[in-house]
Parts: C-alpha cells; structure tokens; sequence
C-alpha cells in the first residue's frame, strides 16, 4: 500500500520502474473485482488512455514533468457526486441511477490537468447523507481491513479504496464529518478544507453551507499534493475564496513545535468517549507536550448545542437543494411516473425513488423550514450557529489549532445503528462544529484500539489555515509512534 | 412538540414525497425522537444574535461574477427522455 504514496510512485516513474499504463493493469482486477464495494462504477478503457497521455509526457518531457503536472500518472478515484462528463454519476441514489452529466466538476477538471488518472467512482451513503456507508441504493460499504464492520461514512467508498490500495487518493466531501469520519475508522489521512477553499462546482449539494470536498490519502504529506491542486478560487462557485494554495511549501519548512500552541477542548474529552479513543488522544496529547508544544485547556461552551444546529441547518438545506430532484430534465421517470394523472403525482412517483434516509431528512428539512415552525427551528439553530463559530473565535485567540478526537469509538459493527437515526446523527458530534463554523480540520491515525481498530486524531484550525495545520500534522504523522492503547 | 402522522403526511405533501403507511408510521415515530432532541435549542440564550447562514463570521466577501459560455441546449438536456425533453403531464 505504501507504494501507491505519489512520492513513491513519481519515483518509480522518472526511473522506469513502474509505468502509469502498467501501474492501472495491476490495480484494476482488484478495482473490479471490488471485495469492499468501494466502487459504484469503474472504466478501465478510460483510465488507460488517461495513463497513456501521462507516460507519452512523461517520455517526452522527463521527470522535470511533474512540476507542470504534479499528479501525473497517480491514480485516483472520486466519491460518486462529483460530476464527471461522459461518465455515470449516481449519488449513490435510484434517483440518478445511469445519470451521465454533460460537464465535469471543477475538482475533476483540475486533477485531469495535474495529470492524474481517474480509475472510477465511489460508493457513498446517499446524497452524503449518512455516517456509516450503509444508505448506499448500491450496497453498504465493507470495512477494508475488518470486515464486518462499517467504514464509517459518508465517504465509505473513499477510505476504503485508499486504505485497500485500490488508488492513491481518493476525493471525498465533508459536510458533518463525512472526510474526516472514514478516514478516523479506516486509517487513513482525510482533510476537509476550509469553507469556500476548493469549488463546489460539480459537486451535487447535500448543504450549501457546509459542504466541502476534499482528499483522503495514505499521508499528510499525499493530502497536501492534492490540496494544492484542488485548491483554488473557480469562478463559477460563487462561496470560492480567492485564495491560491502552498501546501507542499508549508510542509518543506522546519516544523518547530516550540513555537506552537495548541487547545484542547475539555467538552470534546468529556463522558461518552470509549476509553481507548480517550487513551490514543490523551498519549498523543502528551507527546505534543514532550515535544515542546503549549497545551492550552480551552472551552467551547455551545458544543453541546451543536448536533441539534447541524440537523436543522443541513437537512433544511438539502430538502431545498434535493427538490431539483424531480424527473422533469434528467432522470429516470420510473413507471408509476409516466402513468401520473397530473404533475403532483408525476413528482411523487419520481421522489419515491430516494432512500428512507434521505426522505427523512427531506422531511425534517420540511418541517424546520414550514410556516409556524421556521423561526423556532431554523433561524435559531442559525443564531446558534454563530454563538458556536465565536467559541472557536475566542479559543483561537488563544491556541494556533486545536486538537480532539473525530469519533467517541472506533468503526462500530454494521447494522448497530442503521435502525436509530438519532443515534447515528450522535456519532457526529466532534465533527460538525468544525462544518457549522467553516473551518478546516483533518484526521491522522494517532492509535490502534481493540482489534486493532484505528483511532483517528482530529486537528482544527482557524479559517484559512489549512497549510499550516497540515504542516503540523504532517510533523506529527513522521515522528508519532501508532501504537495499541491498552 | 407533538409529532404525530397528520404532521408528517402534511410535510410529505409539501415536498412532494410519496410515503407508504408503514413508512409514514415510522417516520413519525423517529421524528417524534429527533424533534425532542433538537428541542434542546430552546434552551440557548439567542437574544441579541444576528442569524449565522453563511459558515464564516467575517462574512462571504464580494464574489465576482463571470459570464459563462453557454453549453448547448441538447448537450445539457441529452439525459432527458423523449423528443420534447421536457414534457410533463398536464398541468391544466
């Protein structure tokens, strides 16, 4: 697995070792034989030719290339709602099952001008709407080193590619957790952006507020590759930030942890936490210490809030976003469909198309949003979104970033929570302040519990900071022992 | 906050979702539990706080507009059944 890090592989091609033609014949019977159903769709054909292009510049330019096209020949794969021209994207949802769009998300576009090969799309939960990879219309997602278990979600498909070295990166997107979750339960690295850094164009909208998309990789040091191709301002995105992107050279300075402070935030470390995330966070904690680091107690005195805001702020966002959603322009109209006596019933019969989650968010969105309801529900979960946001103002006046655990447990046994909604919309409460405020956060393995599970560490920083929160990540990943927490 | 399946009928209709009755049942029963959870808002002291509906307290900033080439018709609508792509049942 470790060979598929791009260090590695652009070694192995300015040398010879390996080809991008012959790297895409050796992954994809593994691809399509596809054990953990982490892919919705793959193209062989397609990501031959992609190959091809990249040996044929790499021939005629030699490894100097890789400063023009940094990604090039590095196989990759992207969660099934970013848009892809000429090919199927599903959502992971009946509703867009065999939809071909007739443009490519700007993420997409920016990695085919890097140079990277797309070798399929990936399972998801439906519309992202899901933390265990279970609501997939395609089939859950396995756990890629323990099966039995859930990946977590919704980029279930995107860790577990990563993870089984189906590819080098994968994409993935973060609304309440769905980067950082996955890649926490399947020991991987995965980085949600600040809001606003890499466009959303392409990107079907669960919620417009808090979606942002990102790479889940085998390293920090992968992560920030990708970042600083991805990254960007992209006119059509009218929440792009202008900002432009220096990942590789925040990650090439000398890291001094002297220089450092760092919060951790004492209701992140409260009751509910399984012992063994406790233990991977806390030995992580002191070696953060050991090595110099300020450790800073700080408060976020609205956490407690912030599962109720989310689950009123997002779902209310996408059942505005999903009513586009109607079989009127694209789609398939399912028989019940084209038999509709007038338009209310021809909209119905399309929209029974969603899975149980997404109806269910739907309706909640529904009725946060109905008159009577709208300013008990929604506009005060908004307000306390803002009272969340100065938490994480004040505790950043204090600290550079903070540190946390992504999840109360490690990856849980699928089928323990599909059944209870609320239970699942739980798991989520270290992830979403960090959606609710805008800001950027990643996930690194700090530890392995029971069974040799992964424990993800969570790392937030201050809007904008992205670079130099992966630079101190990044030191972290190289020197941190990942050991079992006993 | 009672949520009972008039409540989640009328919300079905408003989003234009079709729910069997056993689906309807159970939908109410979570959203029943949900509802009671986020209840816990009411808690929040909120007096004085502008709305946060953007993810950034410093706001979006001006985003320039662009003027974007326009893709042709039948590319765009190439997904959609039939000759008259957008044909519907009767509305009138």
């Amino acid at each position: 697995m470790e060979k598929l890090s791009v260090a590695q592989l652009r070694n192995a091609f300015s040398t010879g070792q390996l080809t991008p033609t012959r790297l895409v014949e050796k992954l994809f019977p593994s691809i399509e034989a596809n054990r953990q159903n982490a892919f919705i769709s793959s193209n062989r054909e397609f990501a031959l030719r992609q190959a091809g292009l990249a040996e044929e510049r790499l021939k005629k330019e030699g490894s100097s290339v890789f400063d023009k096209y940094p990604l090039l020949g590095i196989p990759y794969a992207a969660k099934d709602l970013f848009a892809t021209r000429g090919t199927v994207t599903t959502c992971a949802s009946r509703i867009l099952k065999d939809y071909i769009p007739p443009y490519s998300a700007a993420v997409i576009e920016r990695l085919e001008s890097a140079g990277a090969v797309l070798v399929g799309k990936l399972n998801m939960d439906e519309f992202a709407m899901g933390g265990s990879n279970e609501n997939s219309a395609f089939g859950p997602v396995e756990h890629p080193t323990h099966p039995g278990r859930v990946p977590g979600g919704s980029s279930g498909g995107s860790a577990a590619a990563v993870k089984a070295g189906n590819c080098s990166f994968a994409l993935g997107t973060d609304t309440g957790g769905s980067i950082r979750l996955p890649a926490s339960y399947c020991g991987v690295v995965g980085y949600k952006p600040t809001y606003g850094r890499v466009s959303r164009y392409g990107m079907t909208a669960f919620a417009s507020s808090l979606d942002q998309g990102g790479p889940l990789a085998l390293s920090v040091e992968d992560a920030a590759i990708v970042a600083d191709v991805i990254c960007g301002h992209d006119p059509r995105d009218s929440t792009s930030r202008s900002a432009g992107a220096a990942f590789r050279a925040e990650l090439s300075k000398p890291f001094d942890w002297k220089a450092v402070r760092f919060g951790v935030p004492r209701e992140y470390l409260a009751e509910g936490l399984s012992e063994e995330v406790r233990l991977g966070v806390e030995k992580s904690i002191r070696w953060l210490e050991g090595q110099g680091a300020k450790r800073v107690d700080v408060s976020l005195p609205h956490s407690r809030y912030a599962i109720a805001v989310y689950y009123l702020i997002a779902v209310s966002e996408a059942s505005s976003n999903l009513s586009r959603f109607d079989g009127v322009r694209f789609g398939p109209r399912p028989i019940e469909a084209t038999r509709a006596k007038n338009l209310e019933e021809f909209y119905s019969a399309v929209r029974s198309q969603f899975g149980p989650e997404v109806k269910r968010r739907i309706i909640l969105g529904a009725f946060a949003l109905s008159s009577g309801y709208a300013d008990q529900y929604f506009s005060r979960a908004a307000r306390v979104r803002r009272l969340i946001s100065q938490d994480f103002e004040k505790a950043f006046g204090q600290v550079d970033f903070l540190v946390a655990p992504v999840s109360p447990t490690t990856a849980y046994p699928r089928g323990q929570k599909v059944n209870d909604p609320l239970a699942m919309y739980m798991n989520d409460v270290l992830t979403v302040p960090v959606n609710l405020a805008g800001l950027p956060g990643l996930s690194v393995t700090c530890a392995r519990g029971e069974e040799n599970l992964p424990i993800g560490l969570q790392w937030i920083g201050p809007a904008m900071s992205d670079e130099r929160l992966l630079a101190a990540a990044h030191a972290f990943e190289k020197a941190f022992p990942v050991e079992e927490v006993k | 906050m009672k949520v009972d399946t008039e409540l989640t009928r009328k919300l079905a209709r408003l989003a234009r979702l079709q729910l069997s009755d056993s689906e309807t049942d159970a939908f109410t029963q979570q959203l029943g539990k949900i509802i009671d959870y986020v209840d816990l808002l009411q808690d929040a002291s909120v007096e004085g706080v502008e709305p946060l509906f953007y993810p950034s307290l410093t706001g979006p900033g001006a985003a320039a507009g662009m003027l974007l080439r326009a893709d042709s018709a039948r590319e765009v609508s190439s997904d959609a059944e039939g000759k008259e792509p957008y044909r519907v049942p009767q509305v009138v």
